[in-house]
């Protein structure tokens, strides 16, 4: 076995790897649909989300498998992170790096291994998205794009995941920051100069509660730092005679002024009807400590990597860090200009649609006094160039009344990853869908509503809106797989025909994989439809063109039987011609007449036989029942037309037919299967020391085994593994068409059958198989009429 | 003495009733139903006409012609209709037998070995 090698670049590759922080979480639903999807795509019974840790691979999601890690020394996946795209491995057990793998020879048989590379943002290699078989196999090229686009999608997620966390983390930081609020309150009469304070009031000026009214004013202003006794008798004058709200940030002048507090007061002013004012209340807040803290809260605030900006109750900005200037790409100056809302600064949703203001996230946050998390928004800047960033929006209520603090993180790079992902699915024009079997609710894609035809609007999103498209020929058919598969009887692999509302047809291939409880019983499935009328389009013209085949496979082998058959006619009628022409000079010699009389039997049954087997061969090949035909009949008719052949080439024919079974076919087709195979092996033997071929029939449980040995020594593995493609033949050119046995096995599949080569066998030994099944059918049927 | 004919053919039942046919005085018939022995013979004791069955076991009437001596009238019989007439014989029949013609035909080498 070869150790994994380790990347050059190990180091950096695992530190992006613990960056992610997704080792060792929990499962999520996200990743597991992924697999699931991968499970059902490429049709294996094992789909891995693996990542390659220090000495370990460790499964963020895993379906058909229970193990959650593997040491990395075992790991196929540590393999193909060391290179770019998909690594495929067909057949482990004939790999030198894997054939003696303990995951190979071991209960899990990896046998067949496909893994696309989780490659980050960074370009490093952290894992795979792999899928597993326990047979030898290969991806086709739908199925190794969408590996590698669902391996995309894999790290988008993982990626996404990082900074939704980080966001959110610095969010609360924030939150808890701002949560330091010891507030007092206050209250002025003007009219009748009465006022009140809470106990937190008097605590911040650190005078004695309760204090007489008459004093409490001067006590209040004593307090005053006397720099900042102007501005308050300033806002106290235009609050009482203009009725204007204030707030007044000032310090504490305590003990003599060794001790200095900073304070804000903040006023209200409320009228009478008349515009008089009444009443003056507010609040107080002991700042010193926000002060102290807000340095470090600023310094926080300048070192982040996420983006803030503070938007008031206007929509305007007014607190805002570098990364927020330089995520969106604008100067100080830009930002601060009240412009901001100007049309050359566009906003869009994550659909691409302008985003009016009001529509924004803080906006959002600020009307309903709610958080708003994780939107995406696109900002479009002057230069054209369009900015992805991932919003937070929180309100917070302050004494300039609700702000909201709003942080981002610019996710432009994972919004196109995500985009040109969709943009490959949708031109690989699968749909994905998602099936709900406890209320019956389908989801679909966007590709799945242009696979129908229908508009998303319209579409009820439940399983009849699909049954209504399906179109009636396979309607009972897509329905039951549904069920079927939901009921753990059988897997959701079918092509069913659509009709769209514009009464297009078409034939939808689809796959499914179901998720289980414990119990279980099907929670959701996962499928995906894709177009595959051109494909079956393909098929019908390719069924027509064998049918051609067949038939002109017919007409030439005919031709070629022709010659020999004229020779089988010809020779009991020569037999014939002179017993009758000698048969008046034997009157008198009785044993002599009966010999010439013998002779014209035998040779007018011998061309009774020859002629009935043909007339069979001159029927046209559309439209045959099958009926039930007793497999011994049709070797006898076979072996009459190869009768010949044999003894020409001096072969000794040999058959064996003891079972009296019978298989429901087309008599004909299974007549010419069987020539052609006898006619090829007496071919085979015709040059060699010894020349013999047997037929022999068996029955073997529910099935009948036709075998066709001759004393050749076997076949090479070269022309074994081609034996049954068209015009494949070993025949010197201009004798065999090569059509025969590729011809044969296609007869063979539409009768349910099948043909092989026995490689057990020291001769050569071709053995076909019927089911005996359609033959008690048929008898089924037969007795109810 | 009459001419010596040899016919050669698989079919066994043909060659008795072949020497029946065409047996006379004149015509003295030898027949083999194995290519190898015929050939054997024709060697040994070269006949005035060789009559052959084109259809033979691993070999044809005509692989058989150009083995013998060239000189030896040929006559090949056949019922398999797409045979073309080679060069080396000097007539081809096709079975069932044009009786009256072939007896015409050996009558020819009767009068031409006299």
């Amino acid at each position: 076995m070869k150790n994994p090698p380790y990347p050059s670049n190990e180091n950096e590759r695992q530190k992006s790897l613990d960056a992610l922080g997704v080792l060792d979480t929990g499962p999520e639903q996200a990743f597991d649909q992924i697999t699931n999807l991968a499970a059902a795509i490429c049709r294996t019974p094992i789909a891995l989300i693996s990542l390659v840790d220090r000495d370990r691979q460790w499964f963020k999601s895993r379906v058909g498998l229970s193990a959650s890690e593997t040491s990395r020394q075992v790991s196929f996946c540590a393999h193909a992170i060391v290179g770019d795209g998909i690594f495929e491995i067909e057949d482990a057990r004939r790999h030198p790096d894997f054939s003696d793998n303990p995951l190979v020879l071991g209960e899990l048989q990896v046998v067949f291994y496909a893994g696309a590379v989780l490659v980050t943002s960074t370009g490093q290699h952290v894992g795979t998205l792999c899928v597993i078989d326990s047979h030898p196999r290969h991806l086709d090229e739908l199925q190794r794009k969408a590996l590698a686009t669902l391996a995309q999608q894999a790290v988008a997620l993982m990626e996404l995941r990082l900074y939704r966390d980080s966001t959110q983390k610095v969010f609360s930081q924030l939150q808890e920051a701002q949560r330091i609020s010891q507030i007092g309150s206050w209250q002025f009469n003007p009219v009748t100069h009465e006022q009140s304070w809470s106990s937190e009031h008097y605590r911040i000026f650190e005078i004695e509660e309760p204090q007489p009214q008459e004093t409490l004013f001067r006590m209040y202003r004593e307090r005053i730092h006397p720099e900042d006794l102007p501005e308050l008798d300033r806002l106290i004058r235009r609050a009482l005679e203009q009725g204007e709200d204030f707030i007044f940030d000032h310090r504490v002048w305590l003990d003599g002024g060794t001790r200095i507090k900073f304070v804000q007061g903040i006023g209200k002013v409320t009228k009478d009807a008349d515009g008089k004012v009444i009443l003056i209340s507010g609040t107080c807040r002991d700042k010193t400590s926000d002060v102290v803290s807000e340095s470090r809260y600023s310094a926080l605030v300048e070192a982040m990597g996420e983006g803030l900006l503070v938007r008031n109750a206007e929509g305007r900005i007014i607190q805002y860090n570098p990364a927020a200037l330089r995520m969106l790409g604008l100067s100080e100056a830009e930002l601060n200009d009240p412009s901001a809302r100007n049309p050359r600064w566009r906003l869009l949703h994550e659909d691409g649609s302008e985003c009016p203001f009001g529509e924004l996230p803080s906006q959002g946050a600020l009307g309903a006094n709610r958080a708003v998390s994780d939107v995406t928004l696109g900002v479009r800047l002057p230069s054209d160039e369009t900015r992805w960033l991932r919003v937070n929006a929180v309100p917070l209520e302050t004494p300039q009344g609700r702000i909201a603090t709003i942080t981002f993180s610019d996710i432009t790079t994972l919004v196109q990853v995500q985009a040109e992902n969709r943009f490959i699915l949708e031109t690989l024009d699968i749909g994905i869908w998602k099936y709900n079997p406890a209320n019956r609710v389908l989801d679909w894609d966007a590709s799945m509503y242009r696979l129908y035809g229908m508009d998303r609007e319209k579409f009820g999103h439940d399983y009849d809106a699909w049954a209504s498209s399906l179109a009636p020929a396979t309607a009972e058919m897509a329905k039951a797989a549904l069920e079927h598969a939901i009921e753990g009887q059988g897997e959701f692999n079918l092509t069913f025909e659509i009709i769209t509302p514009a009464g297009m047809r078409k034939h939808i291939g689809a796959r499914a994989t179901v998720v289980r409880d414990e119990q279980g019983r099907a929670t959701m499935m996962y499928g995906i439809n894709w177009d595959r009328s051109k494909e079956v389009e393909m098929e019908s013209f390719i069924q027509q063109e064998r049918q051609k085949a067949i038939r002109n496979a017919k007409l030439a082998s005919l031709g070629e039987m022709a010659a020999g058959i004229a020779h089988e006619i010809n020779n009991p009628l020569a037999v014939i011609e002179a017993s009758a022409f000698l048969l008046p000079r034997c009157r008198e010699d009785e044993e002599k007449f009966d010999g010439r009389i013998e002779a014209i039997r035998k040779g007018t049954e011998r061309i009774a036989r020859i002629v009935k087997g043909l007339r069979k061969f001159s029927r046209s090949s559309e439209n045959v029942v099958h009926q039930p035909e007793r497999i011994s009949e049709l070797l006898a008719e076979a072996l009459v037309l190869t009768e010949a052949r044999a003894k020409r080439h001096s072969v000794s024919l040999e058959a064996d037919c003891t079972t009296s079974a019978s298989i429901v076919c087309d008599g004909v087709e299974i007549e010419q299967v069987l020539v052609n195979l006898i006619n090829n092996a007496i071919d085979a033997v015709s040059e060699r020391e010894e020349r013999w071929v047997r037929v022999r029939v068996e029955e073997q449980d529910s099935r009948v085994e036709l075998s066709v040995t001759d004393s050749g020594g076997g076949i090479s593995s070269e022309v074994e593994r081609r034996l049954f493609e068209p015009f494949f033949t070993t025949k010197p050119v201009g004798e065999g068409t090569g059509l025969g046995l590729s011809i044969s096995k296609g007869i063979l599949e539409d009768h349910g059958a099948s043909i092989a080569l026995d490689r057990t066998s020291p001769n050569t030994r071709f053995v076909i198989s019927f089911s005996r099944k359609g033959d008690e059918r048929h008898a089924d049927s037969a007795d109810l009429r | 003495m009459p001419i010596r004919l040899i016919y050669v053919d698989d079919e066994t039942d043909l060659l008795e009733l072949f020497s029946d046919m065409f047996s006379s005085p004149e015509v003295a018939i030898e027949t083999y139903s194995d290519p190898e022995r015929a050939l054997e013979a024709i060697r040994r004791n070269p006949p005035d006409l060789l009559v052959l069955d084109y259809r033979l076991p691993r070999t044809t009437g005509d692989q058989i012609a150009k083995q013998v001596d060239a000189s030896i009238p040929k006559v090949l019989v056949t019922g398999d209709v797409t045979v073309q007439l080679q060069s080396q014989f000097d007539a081809i029949f096709e079975k069932p037998f044009p009786i009256a013609r072939i007896r015409e035909f050996i009558q020819s080498h009767v009068a031409r070995k006299r």
